[in-house]
């Protein structure tokens, strides 16, 4: 026997429904937790923050270093590698290439992560507040900012020594990475095939973005209800999450509109 | 639906690697492992291009096959 299939507007319903159902039910635990342990919750917090102000400068130093270790030995491997790429054979070749790709995206991941990092470290004292308290004047806030800015400035010229690692492999790869045309002639220089790729992963990208900045959005607020902690946060993924949006429909209606011209 | 290939065979036929085939066709040596092993169907443009470098029509190269299901 042919099973029914559910109506759209109905199981949209019905997912409405049950998302009101487990909202409702993870705030009410989410309440009574915090009216046992709210203060608790706060002053942990603050203190997790005081105890992180005090380690700002061995946190920084070692995140820094970390970050140093991982893309030095990111381009080294790339190098190796990319000499064993030009005289390999053709399927020696697929397998190299993919060790290539891998190590190279380790590098960029723990470049960006790393320069996330110490923008974390940096945040719990770059505040007025923790300026102008007595902890902060044993110099040790100003020592964190002159590694952040070495650290970002590293973190610039290592993804610049990465392309140009990647342009000694595959010269038809065009684009300087110190001109603001650099992803514009990199994508151009890019065949159907790598394009295709490209855009696949960008895709990935937008969706993922869809449904995390929504999540983090609730997260957000439910911390401003809750710990008071400001809107700020909110506002700054709402704007995150309109302009993700805005820049994919746009681009989709402009493409369309480029093909009708 | 699937496209199935036979530019390995042309481009041994040739005596060239998949490199040379690259840059005769101004694509990458990676998309062409790719087309060679059926991951990527190429665009039409791309598709003649390698017909004409192996001197040969589209359709001896590439083959349309259409799914039993």
């Amino acid at each position: 026997m042919k099973k029914k299939k559910m109506g759209t507007y109905k199981k949209m319903g019905l997912i409405l429904l049950a998302g009101a159902a487990g909202g409702g039910l993870v705030g009410a635990l989410l309440g009574a937790g915090m009216e046992l342990y709210g203060s608790g919750i706060a002053s942990g917090a603050g203190n997790v923050l005081s105890a992180l102000q005090r380690v700002m400068l061995p946190l920084m130093i070692a995140i820094g270093a970390a970050g140093i270790l991982a893309g030095e030995s990111c381009i080294w491997k790339m190098k190796n590698i990319g000499e064993e790429i030009a005289g390999a054979e053709d399927e020696a070749c697929d397998r190299l290439e993919y060790e290539y790709e891998k190590a190279g995206a380790f590098g960029m991941k723990a470049n960006i992560i790393t320069q996330a990092l110490c923008m974390l470290v940096l945040s719990t004292g770059y505040s007025m507040k923790y300026i102008g308290t007595e902890a902060s004047r044993n110099g040790h806030f100003l020592l964190v900012c002159i590694i952040f800015i070495l650290y970002f400035a590293y973190a610039g010229f290592w993804q610049a020594r990465y392309v140009k690692c990647v342009q000694r492999v595959y010269p038809e790869k065009k684009g300087d990475p110190a001109s603001r045309k650099f992803q514009k002639e990199w994508l151009e220089s890019c065949d159907e095939a790598e394009r295709a790729m490209i855009y696949q992963s960008a895709y990935k990208s937008y969706m993922t973005a869809n449904k995390t900045i929504p999540l983090l959005l609730v997260v957000a607020m439910l911390c401003h209800l809750f710990f008071d902690t400001g809107i700020m946060a909110v506002v700054l993924l709402a704007a995150v999450w309109i302009i993700v949006m805005l820049s994919y429909l746009n681009s989709c209606v402009k493409i369309r509109r480029e093909k009708l011209d | 639906m699937a496209l199935l290939n036979r530019l390995k065979e042309y481009r041994a036929r040739l005596g060239i690697n998949q490199t040379e085939l690259g840059k005769l066709a101004g694509v990458s040596r990676q998309t062409i492992s790719l087309i060679e092993r059926g991951d990527y169907s190429p665009s039409v443009t791309l598709a003649l291009k390698l017909a004409k470098i192996c001197g040969v029509q589209v359709e001896d190269i590439f083959e349309y096959e259409e799914d039993a299901s």
